[in-house]
């Protein structure tokens, strides 16, 4: 099963590089490597983003006369979306150094540096507030 | 089986450490910013009894969110003996603590016929559970006392209304005072001991070598509970109380607050039109330990200023 999804993944990549060549093809192989490795970056802001959402609902919905009950369900909204944060940035990460890694087997050298570089900055990102808060406290 | 180039191993291994140091930031500053503003409430063990005091239990609510409050009201005694309520201090105490924080100079003040609101603050004793604000979301607290004194169901009707109140507060206590004296006209005089002047420079303080987590633990605060520490700044609103008394105290071996947040909190005071500030540097003393150290001073400054102001 795993040889059989492998060579149709081959298959995919072979088709993919002899289409290759023209602008077009160019600039969709640019969006598609950008969608792949900045998916860790942008699933962890919707996931954020929704994390903070259900917290500020909670906050407004339950009066401040009902606090137990208010941080219960903000701790249990803020375990479950720093899990899920967890959980869904090591595996885009994964799922993309995966693809990075078949890029350069198939020798698709550019696609999987840029790729690289890519992945660099959503580290980068991934580290600058604490960058920042180091020097703008 | 390629082998994995060196590039990807080096930017492997920085996605996953940027990674578990995001989300240990995101961790520690959302713990920090729930343990700050939710302790656990110090029980009450003694009563106002201790010191041969008449009180009574009084509950009523913060002004705007409506949490309940409870205190006790402990009449002045007049030299005759009669009680009275005519001079009313509201006695606010710092974080983590309750009404029975000062009880031994609460019974030295009701001797003086100045009697005391002394009550828990929100999330402190008995009064509701609700996040602390390092003294912004507690003026709420006091404006209620204020609302109480004025049309609330006092415990001894037979004494009337207070004809005049004022504040004393403590540590965090004293700037929630700050902030409900500058809104509030019925407060007439306040005393304000070891307060900070900005919470942003306290918490810079208080975090320490731990610096890095303040803007994480500022900005889960913020989003959590509407508390934004930057914009907690006793030092702007302390000139809207003149020409009304402040007497401010200070340890001047204070390492918690330091003193010279009394110092920019008596400045910025002092730039209002007629204002009227006195301050009290004291020797030796640590954070809200002026009335340990120097008891029987603190007692007669104290009991002078409001025998003369309120």
């Amino acid at each position: 099963m795993k040889r059989m999804r492998s060579e149709h993944e081959n298959k995919i990549s072979i088709i993919t590089t002899s289409i290759t060549g023209t602008e077009d093809e160019d600039s969709s192989s640019i969006w598609h490597i950008l969608v792949l490795t900045l998916a860790p970056l942008y699933l962890l802001i919707i996931i954020g983003a929704i994390t903070l959402s259900l917290i500020m609902l909670d906050r407004h919905a339950i009066l401040l006369t009902n606090f137990v009950l208010q941080q219960a369900i903000f701790i249990v909204i803020l375990i479950v979306g720093m899990t899920a944060a967890i959980i869904v940035y090591s595996l885009e990460v994964k799922h993309a150094l995966r693809k990075i890694g078949m890029w350069r087997q198939n020798g698709q050298i550019k696609q999987a540096n840029f790729g690289l570089l890519v992945l660099a900055i959503v580290g980068s990102i991934m580290i600058l507030p604490i960058i920042l808060a180091l020097f703008f406290h | 089986m390629a082998r994995i180039p060196r590039s990807q191993r080096i930017i492997t291994g920085f996605l996953i450490i940027s990674g578990i140091l995001a989300f240990l930031y995101a961790g520690i500053s959302s713990s920090l910013a729930i343990i700050i503003t939710n302790r656990p409430p110090k029980p009450i063990t003694t009563t106002p009894t201790s010191q041969g005091l008449n009180y009574r239990d009084v509950t009523f609510l913060s002004r705007e969110d409506h949490l309940t409050l409870r205190g006790w009201l402990i009449p002045g005694i007049l030299p005759s003996g009669r009680l009275t309520v005519d001079r009313t201090v509201i006695q606010v105490h710092g974080e983590n603590n309750n009404r029975a924080m000062v009880l031994e100079i609460d019974a030295a003040l009701a001797r003086q016929g100045i009697a005391i609101l002394t009550f828990d603050s929100r999330g402190n004793g008995e009064s509701s559970t609700a996040p602390g604000g390092g003294g912004y979301f507690e003026q709420r607290d006091i404006l209620g006392a204020v609302d109480f004194l004025q049309s609330g169901p006092l415990p001894y009707p037979e004494l009337g209304r207070p004809k005049a109140i004022g504040g004393w507060g403590i540590s965090v206590g004293g700037d929630a005072l700050i902030y409900a004296a500058a809104q509030e006209p019925a407060i007439k005089t306040i005393v304000v001991d070891s307060a900070y002047a900005t919470l942003a420079e306290y918490m810079e303080h208080a975090f320490g070598p731990y610096f890095v987590f303040i803007p994480g633990t500022r900005y889960a605060a913020t989003m959590f509970y509407g508390l934004d520490y930057g914009n907690v700044r006793p030092v702007d609103v302390i000139a809207k109380i003149a020409p009304r008394p402040i007497f401010l105290i200070q340890g001047a071996a204070d390492i918690d607050i330091l003193p010279s947040n009394m110092t920019e909190l008596a400045i910025a005071a002092s730039t209002a039109p007629g204002a009227h500030v006195q301050t009290w540097l004291v020797p030796k003393a640590h954070h809200i330990q002026a009335y340990n150290l120097e008891r029987n001073t603190y007692i007669e400054r104290l009991v002078t200023f409001f025998d003369t102001e309120l």
